[in-house]
């Protein structure tokens, strides 16, 4: 995001609507920048000329020349180094609407204020050293995170948390290096070198705090993008009308006719605050239908890219307990089972307690049947993603720099195994650590000889 | 510019230790006259603390020296008395060449090199002051108040500055036991506005040979082989070759020790200035480590023909009495005499990120500084900036392009970089780990490195340049021949590859693949038949690059990606206090050090990426403005 901004290049003071655009109570317009207060008090002649940080001044906004009264607002004021962004900052409360929030914005650019790109007041907030680069990208994530899970996520990023957690990576690994720099350029005086079972130790232990934040990060792609669910079988099993059902709407076309569906359908509904995906797909069978064939490939896409996947099946179906079976049994499977079309049972339920319970649920999209049970499993799964105490990783950038750590970390452990010498160990170790920088946006100093004045005790 | 012929010198050296030797005889041999001022010219070159030259990260400095002419490399040859190749055992990056030295016969020689160059005057006295006219410096004062003029003056005064010794709570003025201090010039660099700041050091204790027990401690020989510092030194050892002896410190040492802390000049407040934490005194070592029970101590020789023995680990400035009474608890000193006391030293040295990378002082032009006057310990680093002083103020006067070696370089650019970008609180000594990129810092490539610069500078004599010269063909062509040769998998080459204990060819292949196995050298790839140039010297650098290559390109990767920064140069007169999103601090900071580069910049500790950020944005938007300002006047 930085390059946009060097483009820019200004030290102008920046303006921009702080609220979603459109019709509103009350619309929040924010002014940040050297000149900030200066340019709002040429609209609002009823600002002191010594006005006290972190108050609230209400009156009547104007046209930059004076002569036509806009809206009657209330200016909050911050001082330069007391705001978000660290500069001068005033924010603007005028009515909602279009028509007024863009007005005001006019008026404030005849005052010389710029219109501020996408992320610029927290692009401004990193360059004045008021957040770091994860707490910056946090931000982003609070305003874009689509459920309640995701902006938590995104507030303890900002609070600094997963900053933190970088922060213990890098010192764990400062401290494997230190002795490993100690052994090198100390190897003339009896300090004691660390072993190298204890140097696999400790590099294990990092590796695999890395690898849990990698696979949060799966996690941190749920929270952000919400959870979907694949909905497959047999053609004629009944999917579509399971979907019609979960979305209360008639979304997907149903037929008895077997091969209605030839292509994916979508649906999304909202559990617990998180976005639900259901997909529809088209029936998995032989056919020599070229579209139908085109719409099996993209089921079978849809299933192998879902969070979850739910088999559905015909309970009314000779072979349905056959299927079931074989279903669970599939090597590394982690499908559910919907037994669809219970309201056609005469002989009552089947006893499905010889299979494993929440993967398989008795429903009917005409009677509704089971379908409140099947929103509580999905809600059950949704708060297992809830990410409780643990720390989740949403940022594409922090996946990257993660993996290129952990592979770092393995490289240096199978150097560390084979008895390397220790410059190529540290090569590797110093690489993962400024992987650390990088995401913190932070650079190398000096801390590892400090490390190593401390540890221990030198004299040549 | 006063008219050449009515100066006495081009250029003045101001002492003669480690740095004032390397800076004198750099401008002597550009061809420059050049005087060399010292309080004793007896004590040229003299080995004030321990006796060797080189050491890990050490060693490859002298190479970088050596290589581009200067003498420190050819004297620790010659009066070598102990060899060691130090992590001999580690990769080829670590490892560190160290001669231990016969000190009289290292100042001998050293006296002999200035004394004999046609360019060169030594002269007996005291520099009492700089001479100035405004900002610019014109030569030297005398104590004796005569005045001698110069177009740049080199001090590399060391621990002269103001020094006093300290042993127990005895102080005397002075940088060295036998010599006394100098004042003037220290007065009035802080007059001028200079920051001055104290800085300790010390020294263990001189003992006599014959009072030694040698049957109590350990033998510690030198290694078999030996690698010369210097491509200009003749192959083989000149001296005999002395051991070394190893002992240890036990719970009595100690306890005398901790007893007489109160009389120990560091404990009780005498002494304000910092010393090195990388070599403490072994009262710190008691103190700060008391968990350890013993302390190892090497008993090196001093030389062939002296009683001297230095005690390598003990360095402490406590009464010489006491000094004695913990002595005789250590195994084979019962009956120890002690021929010197250990002592520490206090003295001024100058704030480094005062000095820009040519090591001229950013407020006088013309001033030189180089040694431990800029913060430094350790003969090599000294010689180090000597060499780099004398070189810039010789290629100022010639009014040629300045020399700066950059990190990725030398270890010499890691040591100038650091000096001037971050200062120092302590007495700076070199490591490998300073350097971050020391994959391809070694020892055995200096030649690789800075062979152009070498010929560039010009030092070095056409024969001298002629064999370098030669020795670079000869890698390229060894290079380029192992990319060439492919072997094919026939029977006899598989036979061969047998018989050297490495697994058949599965394909045809390079020797330069075969030559990547663990258990193959150069030596051994020539056995299957092709020729190749088996001269150590050419093979140890080539079959390094080639065995590590992978390291040493990601690290060459890195090289290329910072220096992205390292090109962005930064206007000397940069008005920091303009740029917006810096804090107040990071607008001293940069205005202090002035950085060369946002690279530079980057590396001032304090500095925050964001500032970097800023500063790209400033002159971006400054180089935008001037753009516009040419444009308009173009109309």
């Amino acid at each position: 995001m930085t390059t946009e901004f060097l483009k820019a290049g200004d030290e102008h003071t920046i303006c921009a609507l702080s609220t979603p655009p459109g019709t509103g109570g009350i619309a929040v317009l924010r002014v940040s920048g050297q000149d900030a207060y200066k340019n709002t008090r040429a609209l609002c002649g009823f600002l002191p000329a010594q006005p006290t940080s972190h108050r609230l001044y209400h009156g009547y906004l104007k046209t930059a020349d004076g002569h036509e009264t806009i809206d009657e607002v209330v200016i909050s004021y911050f001082a330069q180094g007391k705001s978000y962004t660290g500069e001068e900052t005033t924010e603007i409360s005028c009515h909602g609407g279009l028509v007024i929030t863009g007005r005001i914005l006019q008026q404030l650019s005849e005052t010389g204020c710029r219109l501020a790109n996408r992320g610029e007041f927290t692009y401004r907030a990193f360059m004045n050293g008021r957040i770091d680069l994860v707490q910056a990208e946090a931000v982003l994530g609070l305003i874009d995170g689509q459920s309640k899970q995701a902006t938590q996520v995104a507030f303890r990023q900002l609070q600094g948390e997963l900053s933190q957690e970088y922060a213990r990576i890098e010192d764990a690994l400062v401290w494997i290096l230190a002795h490993l720099e100690a052994s090198i350029d100390f190897s003339t005086e009896d300090i004691e070198v660390v072993s190298n079972p204890e140097l696999v130790t400790r590099s294990m232990a990092v590796m695999n705090i890395v690898s849990q934040l990698i696979s949060s990060y799966q996690k941190g792609r749920l929270l952000r993008e919400g959870l979907e669910v694949a909905l497959t079988g047999a053609p004629n099993v009944g999917k579509s009308s399971l979907l019609n059902a979960l979305l209360r709407e008639d979304r997907a076309i149903v037929t008895p006719i077997a091969g209605t569906t030839r292509d994916t359908v979508e649906g999304r509904i909202s559990i617990g605050g998180v976005p639900v995906t259901f997909v529809d797909t088209a029936g998995v069978r032989e056919t020599e239908d070229q579209i139908e064939k085109i719409g099996i490939e993209r089921s079978r896409m849809a299933v192998s890219r879902a969070d979850l996947a739910f088999q559905v099946l015909d309970v009314t179906s000779a072979d349905w307990e056959q299927q079931t079976v074989e279903i669970f049994a599939r090597p590394g499977s982690r499908d559910h089972v919907l037994l669809n079309k219970s309201d056609l049972l005469l002989n009552g339920d089947p006893d499905l307690s010889i299979f494993p319970r929440e993967r398989i649920f008795l429903v009917s999209a005409l009677s509704r049947r089971g379908l409140g049970d099947l929103e509580g499993f999905l809600t059950r799964e949704i708060e297992k993603l809830d990410s409780g105490s643990s720390l989740v990783v949403t940022q594409a950038r922090h996946l990257e720099v993660l993996n290129k750590i952990h592979s770092c970390l393995d490289r240096a452990i199978g150097l560390i195994r084979s008895n390397s010498s220790p410059e190529f160990i540290a090569f590797e170790l110093a690489d993962a650590v400024r992987g650390i920088h990088d995401l913190l946006g932070k650079e190398f100093d000096e801390q590892i000889i400090d490390r190593i004045f401390k540890e221990f005790c030198l004299g040549k | 510019m006063t008219p050449a012929d009515r100066l006495d010198f081009d250029i003045i050296v101001v002492g003669a230790g480690h740095a004032g030797i390397e800076a004198a005889l750099a401008s002597a041999n550009m061809g420059l006259r050049t005087l060399v001022v010292t309080t004793d010219v007896s004590r040229i070159g003299y080995m004030s603390c321990n006796p060797s030259i080189g050491g890990l990260a050490k060693g490859h400095m002298v190479r970088e020296i050596d290589i581009m002419g200067g003498e420190m490399g050819r004297a620790a040859d010659a009066t070598c008395i102990q060899f060691k190749r130090l992590n001999s055992k580690k990769g080829p990056a670590v490892r560190g060449s160290r001669a231990q030295c016969d000190k009289d016969l290292y100042s001998a020689y050293m006296q002999k090199s200035l004394l004999g160059h046609v360019n060169i005057t030594v002269k007996a006295g005291e520099v009492s002051e700089v001479l100035l006219k405004e900002s610019r410096c014109l030569g030297v004062i005398l104590k004796d108040q005569s005045h001698i003029r110069s177009s740049a003056v080199v001090i590399t005064t060391g621990t002269f500055m103001r020094g006093v010794m300290h042993i127990g709570l005895h102080q005397e003025a002075g940088g060295r036991v036998g010599d006394q201090a100098t004042v003037g010039i220290s007065d009035q660099l802080a007059a001028l506005g200079f920051e001055v700041r104290r800085l300790k050091t010390g020294t263990p204790p001189r003992l006599h040979r014959d009072s030694i027990d040698w049957s109590k401690t350990a033998e510690q020989k030198g290694d078999e082989k030996f690698f010369p510092f210097s491509l200009r030194s003749p192959p083989e050892l000149a001296l005999d070759q002395v051991s070394c002896f190893l002992s240890y410190t036990n719970e009595k040492t100690h306890e005398i020790i901790r007893r007489n802390l109160h009389q120990s000049p560091m404990y009780c407040g005498h002494i304000e200035g910092r010393g090195p934490r990388y070599c403490p005194s072994i009262e710190d070592k008691v103190t700060r480590f008391a968990e350890k029970i013993s302390h190892q101590t090497f008993l090196e020789p001093e030389g062939l023909s002296t009683e001297s023995i230095y005690l390598q680990g003990i360095s402490t400035s406590l009464p010489a009495q006491i000094q004695l009474e913990f002595l005789q608890t250590i195994a084979g000193l019962e009956n120890v005499k002690v021929l010197k006391p250990g002592y520490a030293v206090e003295y001024d040295f100058i704030e480094p990120t005062q000095i820009q990378h040519t090591l001229e002082t950013r407020a006088i032009s013309g001033l030189y500084l180089a040694g431990q006057i800029n913060g430094t310990s350790g003969y090599e680093e000294a010689a180090a900036q000597g060499f780099m002083a004398g070189v810039n103020a010789a290629l100022k006067i010639l009014q040629r392009e300045s020399l700066i070696l950059s990190r990725s370089e030398a270890y010499i650019g890691v040591l100038i970089d650091d000096l001037v970008t971050k200062g120092t609180r302590e007495p700076y000594r070199m490591f490998t780990s300073r350097a971050e990129y020391r994959l391809v810092l070694r020892e055995d490539n200096t030649l690789d490195r800075l062979g152009d610069v070498a010929k560039l500078v010009g030092l070095l004599g056409p024969s001298e340049l002629a064999r370098a010269e030669d020795l670079r063909l000869r890698r390229d062509a060894l290079r380029r021949h192992l990319k060439e040769v492919v072997f094919v998998p026939n029977e006899m080459t598989q036979n061969s590859l047998k018989l050297l204990g490495t697994a058949p060819l599965l394909k045809p292949t390079t020797a330069e693949e075969l030559l990547r196995r663990t258990e193959m050298d150069v030596g051994a790839v020539a056995s299957l038949g092709i020729d190749l140039d088996l001269d150590p010297l050419v093979t140890e650098a080539v079959e390094i690059d080639v065995k590590y290559q992978g390291y040493i390109l990601r690290q060459t990767e890195v090289i290329a990606q910072a220096k992205r920064l390292e090109k962005l140069a930064l206007p000397s007169d940069m008005f920091y206090a303009e740029v917006k999103g810096l804090s107040a601090e990071e607008i001293e900071k940069l205005s202090r050090v002035r950085p060369i580069s946002l690279g530079q910049a980057q590396r001032i500790s304090g500095v925050n990426p964001s500032a970097i950020q800023a500063i790209l944005v400033h002159i971006k938007g400054r180089r935008k403005f001037r753009e516009m300002i040419v444009e308009e006047s173009n109309c």
